[in-house]
Parts: structure tokens; sequence; C-alpha cells
């Protein structure tokens, strides 16, 4: 463990070596500079800081600032009955093929942030889980863990915001679990607004049982550095798995998304619609993944990634892949990196939009057909706001031939 | 209002209009008729500014404008509006927030007030009900999965909202049943007026008996070979574009 970074996180453990380029599913992510800092475990001082967050979202509210649990600052008071959240101990991740990142997760994360919605109960207005960063004293690694159980027919959507103060440029690690119990719906909305010196990582796991059903919204938008993985097992029989999500990445942002689906039971759906925008040098990754299991016949699965490349010097990669061990099955996938569309712009020029107007427009729309499923207003128009905010401004396309 | 000279156009090289000369005064309408591959598109299309084209001799002079220097949103905020033969459809625009933002920008450059969304859709809403147009047009991504009829009584909608002082009508006849068609050129007909000029670019007479042409041009292989007042359009309609094709200039030396 020669890193500086894994010695100063990891107390004397062995969690082994940064994954690196010869690790699938890190071979884009540049975690060099990473390795080289040396960071405090934590900030002691979260508990007690005096912060100013972005209003809340949700009819509810649960705060994790630098990672630790702000009772002072959640809005939980009128939880209906069956709904609870709670900051616990957290149990021992369970999850194989980890990395070392993970190990330290589970190693840092003492505390867990709990929801649990109970068999039958529908939560009628969103959650918002905000993991907000603050500049502390001495850059830090935050390491946060959050579970989240739904019951037996239970419905919830949640806000999940990673965002925090201009400034800050620390590292999180966020490790979320998500267990979707039989005929339960859970929605997820994933709204990323790090700040833009920072570096993000997002582990997101999750087990959709028997006929029930997963849908996810992300925008990916703000850490110099981020990797963002879900990955979900459709563990019962017609449970099913929506994900539509967009990342814009401009100046040398490295915005780094992976998604897996496995298909364990029979008559299982997914769908997983992605769509990046890249500007200036910045790169942006997809890695799709979707496999179906022995047995698991009838099931359907669909990847699509398309992509602006909005600059000659920026980088799009997408890396999908198909493994298949059932017979009856339809599954497909599709990648296109491209540019903004000649006719469309001349057409919105021909109506008095001016030129880089125009780009903006149409990379706006290319990322909002994304967020439709976002079912609450005030929360789409949070995902709008930050999706304007971070259009590339004056972006040129890539010279023509 | 609009003076076009000896206006010659080449694609890739390859010459599509060779000397085109029309003068169009407000208050007019012009016909442009002619076979396929005469030119008609290439010639609107270059007055609304589509990259691609070399103009390679001739001018175009707009209100006194070279209109050919100015960007495609200058043109449009001066007044000149082209609704396309082949409508783009813009999924994820709305066609409301397109219509405004197209609206406002041209007013922004024009020196004039924006309208905020309660007069905008005020506006809106008048003009769809003079065109009977579909109020759930409104809220559908710009063209998005519209019908060929829909995408040309979308294009006159755009006309009527952005009203513009010139405006050049691509084909918007082709691909319309009988009913679309009265629709679009009551469109037209309500939007005609003595400050306000048309170009309508049409491979059949048909939409000439709705909007009724000041002037009738012929244009074959990047010429316009004929010129008259409507008469012109039904004798076309008679005997076909050979016709006037036979009358056809002869090559300059």
């Amino acid at each position: 463990m020669d890193s500086v970074f894994l010695q100063s996180q990891a107390g004397g453990h062995d969690v082994g070596a940064l994954p690196g380029p010869r690790d699938e599913g890190w071979r884009y992510t540049p975690l060099k500079a990473l390795g080289a800092r040396q960071l405090a475990v934590g900030d002691a001082a979260g508990a007690t800081r005096a912060v100013e967050l972005p209003g809340a979202l949700g009819g509810f509210r649960a705060v994790l600032i630098n990672g630790v649990w702000r009772e002072d600052l959640s809005q939980l008071a009128d939880l209906p009955a069956g709904v609870r959240v709670r900051w616990q101990a957290s149990a021992a991740a369970a999850h194989g093929d980890v990395d070392a990142l993970r190990r330290l997760n589970t190693l840092n994360a003492k505390h867990a942030l709990v929801v649990e919605v109970d068999a039958g109960v529908v939560l009628t207005t969103p959650l918002e889980l905000i993991a907000y960063a603050v500049c502390a004293q001495s850059p830090f690694a935050a390491w946060s863990r959050i579970e989240v159980r739904l019951g037996d027919g239970a419905r919830a959507a949640i806000l999940l915001r990673c965002a925090g103060e201009a400034f800050a440029g620390d590292v999180s690690h966020l490790a979320l679990d998500l267990s979707v119990a039989p005929r339960a719906e859970l929605a997820l909305w994933m709204l990323d607004e790090a700040p833009a010196a920072s570096t993000l990582f997002v582990e997101a796991d999750a087990s959709v049982a028997q006929a029930a059903a997963l849908t996810v919204c992300a925008l990916d938008s703000g850490a110099a550095v981020s990797r963002q993985a879900l990955r979900v097992q459709l563990a019962g029989e017609g449970a099913k798995l929506s994900v539509a999500g967009a990342a814009i990445a401009t100046l040398r942002q490295h915005s780094e998304r992976q998604l897996s689906v496995r298909h364990r039971a029979r008559d299982t759906t997914s769908e997983l619609r992605w769509r990046a925008v890249a500007a200036d040098r910045a790169r942006a990754v997809l890695g799709g993944e979707i496999r179906i299991d022995v047995g698991a016949d009838g099931s359907d699965a669909a990847l699509s990634n398309k992509n602006l490349l909005l600059s000659p010097h920026a980088e799009i990669d997408t890396k999908p892949v198909l493994e298949i061990y059932a017979d009856e099955v339809r599954a497909s996938h599709g990648a296109t990196v491209g540019q903004l569309d000649e006719r469309q712009l001349f057409y919105l020029r021909s109506r008095g939009i001016a030129l880089a107007d125009a780009r903006a427009l149409l990379t706006y729309a290319f990322c909002a057909e994304m967020l439709d499923a976002i079912g609450d207003q005030a929360i789409r128009a949070a995902f709008d706001e930050r999706l304007k905010a971070r259009l590339p401004s004056g972006a040129e396309p890539a010279a023509r031939p | 209002m609009l003076k076009i000279t000896n206006l010659h156009v080449s694609v890739a090289g390859k010459a599509i209009l060779k000397g085109i000369d029309l003068t169009v005064a407000a208050g007019e309408v012009h016909a442009i008729m002619g076979p396929n591959g005469s030119g008609k598109s290439t010639l609107g299309h270059v007055l609304a500014g589509r990259e691609g084209y070399e103009i390679t001799d001739g001018s175009v002079e707009y209100r006194g404008e070279d209109l050919l220097a100015l960007e495609p949103e200058v043109r449009a905020a001066r007044g000149v509006f082209l609704a396309f033969q082949y409508p783009v459809e813009i999924p994820g625009v709305n066609n409301t927030y397109f219509l405004r933002a197209a609206l406002n920008a041209q007013r922004r450059a024009r020196g004039e007030p924006e309208l905020d969304s309660v007069e905008f859709l005020k506006r809106v809403r008048e003009k769809l009900r003079v065109l009977h147009v579909a109020d759930d047009l409104l809220h559908r991504g710009v063209n998005e999965g519209f019908s060929g009829g829909e995408k040309k009584r979308n294009e006159i909608f755009q006309m009527a909202v952005l009203e513009p002082t010139l405006a050049i009508l691509d084909e918007t006849d082709s691909g319309l049943d009988i009913d679309a068609l009265r629709l679009v050129a009551d469109g037209v007909n309500k939007l005609r007026s003595a400050e306000r000029a048309f170009v309508v670019i049409t491979h059949y007479q048909r939409l000439l008996d709705y909007i009724v042409p000041d002037r009738v041009h012929v244009l074959a292989e990047g010429r316009i070979v004929k010129s008259g007042d409507r008469s012109l359009a039904l004798k076309l309609e008679e005997e076909g574009y050979a016709w006037a094709g036979e009358r056809r200039l002869p090559e300059p030396a």
C-alpha cells in the first residue's frame, strides 16, 4: 500500500491497492492525483458546522454534512407512520467484488443513514437526502452510507442530492444500498450539484424483488472527477428497472457513469438510457452492462447511449457489454456519438435564435429528455435549473471535415 | 422590398441558380413555380441564410440592406421568414418555449420590449383560433411526431406569431390534402397586407387557387424563364413545364 491517500484513510488496515487502468470498470478513471493526496478521515467538526443549505426540494429532508448526520438541519417531524429515517451503526457491507475505495467506505463509515418504508405504506411527498460538502480546516475524505428499504407494496420517491459549498475541494464517497421488496415501487432521482473542485464517488447497489420496480433519473454534472456506479439485481420474477440520465462535462471534468443490471429471474425488464455531453477538454464515460442469468427467460433488456461531442478536444468513451446466458430473451444496445444537428441549428436560427443560444437550447433538450420521468414539478424544475446552469457556454462544435 | 440581381449559386461546385433576377414590392405575392430540381428550394434556403450554398455572383437587397451578408438570425429579426418544405423535428424543445424564445430574440434584436408569458400566450391563442390549429400542438416538442400536414400548419402558425415582413413558403402545399391546403392558404391570406410580401414556391398551381398571386415566375434549370400574371400559372397547369421550357432564354454567349 504505497499510496499516500490509502495510508491516510486505512488506519493500518490492508484494503488493497487503488483500482487502476487494468481493472475493468476503472480503466478510464483518473485516480493518480487522488492516490497522492494526504487527507483527513472525515470531518470531525461536521456535526457542529454552521451551514447554509440550499432550499429543500422534497416534503421531507435528511441532511449529511461532510458525511455526518445533522438532525438539527433535517426536516423529518411529520413523517407518516411506517416511514423511518435513522442514523445508526452500519452493518458491514455484504457485497462481493469490492475495490479499495469501497473497503475504505466499509471501514470508515461507522454509521449509515437508514430509510425504511414499511409494507404497504405510500410516501406521497418526496424525501430529500442531501449529502452536503462544507469547507473544513484541512482537506478530508468523507465516507457516507445510505440505506433505503421499501417493504412489500410500499411506494416512495427519493431525491438524492450531492452538493456543497462552491470551493469545497474534498473527496466524497457515498455507498448507497437500495432494497425494493415485492410489489414495491421506488423512484430515485439523483441530482449531482457537487462543487467543481471536488471528487465524487457514488456506489449504488440495488436489489429489486418480484413484481417490484425501480425507476432512476440522474443528472451528473458537478465534480472535477466523478464516478457514479449503479448496480441493480432484478432478483424476482417480473421485476422492473428503468434508468434515464444525462451527464454534462465541461472544462477538464471527468464524468463517469457505470450502469449494470443483472437479470436473475424470469420476465424481468430493464431499460437503460444514458446521454452525455462533453465540451472543452472534458471526458464523459459510460460503462453499461447487461447480464441475463441462466433461467431468466422472458427477460427484456435495452441499453441506449447517445453522446454529444461539442469540442475537438473533448472525449467520449462508451462501453456497452451484454452477457446473455438465457435463450428466450430480448436484449439490445446501441451507442452513438455525434455533434449538434446542423439542420436543427439552422431551423432555430431561421426563427431568430442566435447561434450560441440555439446550441445551448439543443444541448439542453438533448439532456432534458432524460428527465421526463421525474414526477414532481418542483424537483423537475431544480434539475432543469441545474442543467441550464451547466450548459457549456459558447461551445464550438468539432471542426467540420 | 426584395431585389434579387443576377444571383448565381453553387452547391459543392455545381451551379444550381444561374442568374436570378426578381423584384418583390411590399404588399405583393409572388409565386415561383418550376419542375423538380429547377432550384426553387435553393432559392428559399439562400434567402434564409442556410450554410452550404456558395454565392458565385449577384446580389440580394432586402429593405436597402445586403441580405446575404446577414446571419440567419439577423435576417429573421429583420422580418425574413422561411416556411420549410421539410421542417425538422426537435425533440425535447417545447413548441411554446421555442416560439417565445424566437419571438423575444427577434424583438430584442429590434429594440422592442420582450413579451412576458401572459402577453405571449394571448397572442398565441389568437393565432391558434384564427388558424384552427389544435391547442395540444403547443405542448409538444417542435414538430416532434407531427404528421406532414401538422408540420406544415405549424410553419404557418409560427409565421402568424412571428409576423414577418417577407415570408418565403417553400412548397408548403406539398403533401397537404385539400382541407389542410385551405387552412394554410387561409393563414397566408389573413396575413396579407400592404407592408408584407410573400414568395410562394410551389410545384403545382393548386395552391394558387387559394393564394392568388400578383406575379408568377417559372424557374427552370436555375433561371426564371417566364414571368407573368396569374394566368401564367393556369397555362402551366394545362400545358406542363415543357411549354415554359421551350421559351427559355438562349444561353448567354
